[in-house]
């Protein structure tokens, strides 16, 4: 059975708690069995995550650095900074020119609605996070940790 | 040095070194967090490049009453799911994965993939580690590696996510017993 303080145990741990509540969490801590193995099992892994971690490739950055410069400018930057899409992009729009001949607007229209499409759904994306943010904040006052682990256990059950 | 508020504020007037100077900052920490979600270093590059473009493309929308590491984090947490659901369907989740030899495919990726400079104490670590981490709940997992790498509150995880904050810390406080229960004597 967990104690009921592993919450604030937690929020002890990575410095979240207020100076006038972690004198209180860390005497608890210390006595308390279930929170000790708490904390030893948060030290352990975050320890062999440090020890495994890789820093980042040589390049990885630069390239990056390159490649949303590019991508920032628009679509077309971004589909022609990489040959494997610039010949994706170069066959698609044969192939939808060769089915649509007649019909079908320019490729050059095509290339441009595609472009605005991709914007809307960057845009649509970053609107869904700013709602979760905005919807989150509002809702949430001060959450209940017992209940939510209990919610928590009614969804494992 | 300049805040990253600051960087952010200097890329949207023009100035294209400024993004250079945010990736070089958060390289290190995002690709290991990318690298632990993506399974791989493949994975993990392209996740890594995408997340700077998406962040390039959106640094306007790009609040300065919100940590940037947390919005970034976000970003990248939200460009790693996408990848991994367009992920081809017999490119299993770590969770299903079985090796060869029948071990499930999280213990054997040190010995796997160590590279030339990794000490065998790294990848005996990292073999541990992952295979630990695939035993979590997906949502553990995410609460867990979000914590560590991030640096955001659990509130701004809870924010990120859309969950209670309560919910994030029941999340964490699992994850962090079964962590404990997996890696007994592997320290």
């Amino acid at each position: 059975m967990s104690c009921e303080k592993e919450g604030k145990t937690l929020l002890l741990h990575y410095g979240e708690l207020p100076a006038a509540e972690a004198s209180a969490a860390r005497a608890h801590a210390a006595v308390c069995p279930d929170c000790r193995r708490l904390l030893e099992g948060l030290g352990r892994a975050e320890a062999m995550l440090s020890a495994s971690d890789a820093p980042a490739p040589a390049g990885l950055a630069a390239a990056a650095l390159e490649r949303a410069l590019a991508g920032s400018q628009g679509l077309l930057s971004w589909l022609f900074t990489d040959w494997r899409r610039a010949a994706a992009a170069a066959a698609g729009v044969m192939l939808m020119f060769a089915v649509f001949r007649g019909a079908a607007p320019e490729p050059a229209q095509q290339v441009a609605s595609l472009e605005i499409i991709e914007e809307s759904l960057d845009n649509l994306e970053y609107s869904i996070y700013q709602a979760r943010v905005d919807f989150s904040t509002r809702e949430i006052q001060d959450f209940d940790y017992k209940y939510a682990d209990m919610e928590s256990r009614k969804e494992s059950v | 040095m300049l805040e990253d508020a600051e960087l952010v504020r200097a890329f949207n007037g023009g100035d294209e070194a400024a993004l250079g100077e945010l990736i070089a900052r958060h390289r290190d920490r995002l690709y290991a967090y990318l690298r632990r979600l993506a399974g791989d270093d493949a994975g993990a590059e392209d996740m890594f490049q995408d997340t700077w473009i998406k962040v390039a493309r959106n640094m306007g929308a790009y609040r300065e009453e919100n940590r940037f590491s947390a919005w970034l984090f976000s970003v990248a947490r939200n460009t790693a799911m996408d990848a991994l659901r367009r992920r081809r369907p017999e490119s299993v989740s770590l969770d299903a994965a079985v090796a060869e030899d029948g071990r499930p495919l999280a213990e054997t990726i040190g010995s796997a993939e160590p590279g030339p400079e990794a000490s065998y104490a790294a990848a005996e670590s990292r073999r541990a580690i992952d295979a630990a981490l695939a035993e979590l709940s997906p949502e553990q997992r995410e609460v867990f590696l979000l914590r560590h790498y991030s640096g955001m509150s659990f509130k701004e995880i809870a924010d990120a996510l859309g969950v209670p904050i309560g919910t994030v810390l029941a999340r964490a406080s699992r994850a962090a017993a079964k962590l404990r229960d997996k890696l007994a004597g592997e320290i």
